[in-house]
């Protein structure tokens, strides 16, 4: 045996540590790198403990920042930036590449890739979709440095980090508890992630359940049980001992209190852990039963390889435009007519869906021309508001309120009917004619002078809208618009 | 085939709610009945195809999207067409294309086991780095290799536009990276704002990352990945270059 069993697997842990603080130049800090980002790891590692979501590169680069200061050192601005670069990422910081090594297989006796980073995205915590920045957390690997390098070297499965902080309160060593405890922490905050990943791979692709092999270790759902219900009792065992603390000194009394308080964190977690774990299994039978024909497709295609790489990227295309064909299903259809003025509605309230479903039946009836504005249906409705305008020079909303049944009917026909009303109410407008743009507000205008002569008289006249202040409102069953009065300025 | 009237409001309600929402999920009350109801996921179909659209649906949602040439709607993809014939950049567009093209490469997965998706997230610059590998390897190949005349050509104009009409990238007077197409950095911005915008991706401009969404995974998986589909497309794109026999 020269080649041991798992050489691989083994080296794979040691890589992450080999390859600290390499892959940068920071000139005559390059013999404290490995040092600094071990540091810094550290440092975010204590953040995840306490729930601190300070963990984005801005804040790697004060704690780096800080840590030089400590080691009594100096670096430059662009120094600490590479610092914090490098250990996010390998080589050139701008293509945000994981770390790369080939490692020997026992199995295969040949060289095979191994990739990892130091940190992962903090999903939670990154507030993306708000533009704001990516918060870190550490990676398994980064996490494992952490374990090995601790004072006791041993890996402790989380029953074990029990039993283990379990004898130290015993003992009364209370520091080397806390310390425990923190792993405690650590170890069942992985165990979550853990179980939020493979909630949403089992999701993404049921196959997963088969495939996944990093969850659980495959135990059975009774097994599971059982481990959970070890694992509380232990946690009550460690409990058992607080009222023995009161008998200690003072400032030990503090400590113990702050050591207790953090027990109890961990048995919430945990009690969360046993939650994600008992959602997952329901999910995963849910799939079995409802779903089982996500398991049967396995022939597998992708975008990736088949299509990309190995045709268009390889033998290229007939014409270039075939791309089009290829990418346009990527894109759902826009709308924008049924609702032009999104923003003006946003304030307004559309109680229920049912007004939705009126109109889609009058589409259906009239064969998918949907599209179009009945035209003459507005300028019916809105010869009135323009007569008002000309001759009270403004019109109230609230005025359709007087309206019957069939008249509300035929202002509810069409969207449009109501939403020319609100685009007065945005944007003020110089009534003009002949006008080729696109504003349907003086296309109506053209179309009304034309049918009554009379109204041209408002030709070049502004149309301004003011809300009103009165406590009446306009409300047509499910649809609810402000008071506002459009009115002519002198 | 006969539905009931109740069938047919409940599927037009359903439409178009999906038409005003473009991805509904399945927890939705009217979103599952597209799942539960055969009746009502006929008709829907129906109507989708009737309009140039078509509906699929996932483990988690229902989407809506359109059909390759014949939809009657617009998308924010026919919106960025549309633009640059506008303005005569047709090879602009071509280019905004292979961008997008080059980015789906990349965060596509061969299989779809266990990954993290924000993992998958991809910088500006390694995007860029890619897209000019890609057009390096065209333009070497065009010389000894037969593409199709079209593609040669097309090729050589925006392998010119790229490397030769762009630059890298443009600082601003802040410091900060300019976002404007004149360069590639900037351009890559441009070409995948329909993504963008169709909710498929965040775009993080403040650490010039690229994150690709669940909802893009769902899209790339049921458009290209299955069997029926892949199929589809290569019959859309199959080269009548004469050189299919000896390939």
């Amino acid at each position: 045996m020269i080649i041991e069993k798992g050489f691989f697997n083994r080296m794979k842990k040691v890589m992450p540590i080999r390859m600290l603080g390499t892959g940068m130049d920071l000139g005559e800090l390059n013999e404290y790198a490995c040092e600094i980002c071990f540091l810094l790891i550290q440092n975010i590692f204590r953040r995840e403990l306490n729930e601190n979501p300070n963990r984005t590169r801005e804040d790697m680069i004060s704690i780096v920042d800080s840590i030089i200061k400590n080691m009594k050192l100096e670096a430059s601005y662009e120094i600490v930036e590479r610092i914090v670069d490098g250990t996010l990422w390998y080589r050139e910081p701008t293509k945000q590449d994981s770390f790369k090594i080939s490692i020997f297989n026992e199995d295969t006796l040949s060289k095979e890739e191994y990739s990892f980073r130091y940190f992962t995205i903090d999903r939670d915590h990154s507030h993306w979709e708000q533009g704001g920045p990516t918060v870190f957390m550490l990676t398994e690997e980064a996490q494992e440095m952490i374990f090995i390098t601790r004072e006791i070297l041993e890996e402790f499965e989380f029953d074990l980090e029990q039993f283990y902080t379990l004898q130290l309160i015993k003992t009364g060593n209370l520091s080397k508890a806390n310390n425990s405890i923190d792993n405690l922490i650590a170890r069942v905050r992985t165990l979550i992630n853990r179980e939020k990943d493979y909630r949403r791979h089992i999701i993404r692709n049921p196959q997963n359940i088969y495939f996944d092999r990093s969850i659980r270790g495959r135990k059975s759902e009774a097994e599971i049980k059982e481990q959970f219900e070890e694992e509380q009792e232990l946690f009550r065992k460690m409990f058992a001992w607080k009222s023995r603390y009161s008998s200690l000194p003072e400032d030990k009394r503090a400590e113990a209190e702050e050591m207790f308080a953090k027990l109890e964190r961990a048995r919430a977690l945990h009690d969360s852990l046993a939650k994600h774990v008992m959602e997952n299994l329901a999910l995963e039978m849910d799939i079995r039963v409802n779903n089982p024909e996500s398991f049967w497709n396995i022939s597998r295609y992708s975008f990736k390889k088949d299509i990309w790489q190995n045709h268009i990227v390889k033998r290229g295309l007939n014409k270039l435009e075939d791309l089009e064909l290829i990418l346009s299903p990527l894109f759902s259809p826009k709308i924008e007519f049924i609702y032009p003025l999104p923003w003006a509605w946003a304030e307004q309230k559309v109680v229920s869906k049912k007004p939705i479903r009126r109109y889609d039946e009058d589409f259906i009836e009239e064969k998918w021309h949907f599209r179009e504005t009945d035209w003459d249906l507005l300028v019916d409705l809105w010869e009135e508001v323009f007569m008002d305008l000309l001759y009270e020079k403004s019109f109230s909303i609230l005025k359709l309120n007087e309206k019957d049944e069939i008249e509300k009917e035929k202002w509810l026909r069409q969207r449009a009917n109501i939403d020319i009303f609100m685009m007065f109410v945005v944007l003020p407008i110089s009534l003009q004619r002949n006008y080729k743009g696109k504003d349907e507000r003086l296309k109506l205008f053209d179309m009304l002078c034309t049918k009554n002569p009379e109204l041209q008289a408002l030709e070049g006249k502004r149309v301004y809208s003011v809300l009103e202040d009165t406590e009446e409102y306009f409300k047509w069953n499910e649809l609810f618009i402000s008071p506002y009065t459009i009115y002519i300025e002198e | 085939m006969t539905y009931t009237s109740e069938d047919v409001r409940l599927a037009s309600e359903l439409f178009f709610h999906l038409l005003n929402n473009r991805i509904l999920p399945l927890t939705d009350t009217l979103g599952s009945e597209y799942v539960e109801n055969n009746d009502i996921r006929e008709i829907v179909n129906i109507m989708a195809e009737e309009a140039g659209l078509f509906v699929f649906s996932t483990m988690e949602n229902l989407h809506l999207v359109s059909e390759k040439e014949n939809s009657i709607f617009a998308t924010n993809y026919t919106q960025m067409k549309e633009k640059y014939n506008k303005l005569l950049r047709k090879k602009h567009f071509h280019l905004a294309n292979i961008i997008i093209s080059v980015y789906l490469a990349e965060i596509d997965r061969e299989s779809n086991f266990s990954f993290r998706i924000e993992d998958a997230a991809i910088s500006y610059y390694k995007l860029e780095e890619l897209v000019t590998e890609t057009l390096d390897s065209w333009k070497k190949r065009n010389e000894e290799e037969n593409f199709s005349e079209d593609f040669a050509i097309a090729i050589d104009d925006i392998h010119h536009l790229w490397t030769v009409e762009m630059s890298h990238s443009k600082v601003n007077k802040d410091g900060t990276l300019s976002l404007s197409s004149n360069n590639r950095i900037g351009f890559i911005n441009e070409a995948l704002r329909p993504l963008e915008q169709e909710n498929l991706i965040i775009n993080l401009h403040s650490e010039f990352k690229i994150i690709p969404k669940k909802e893009l995974y769902e899209r790339l998986d049921y458009l290209y990945h299955g069997g029926d589909r892949y199929r589809e497309m290569m019959e859309l794109i199959k080269a009548t270059r004469g050189d299919e026999n000896n390939a």
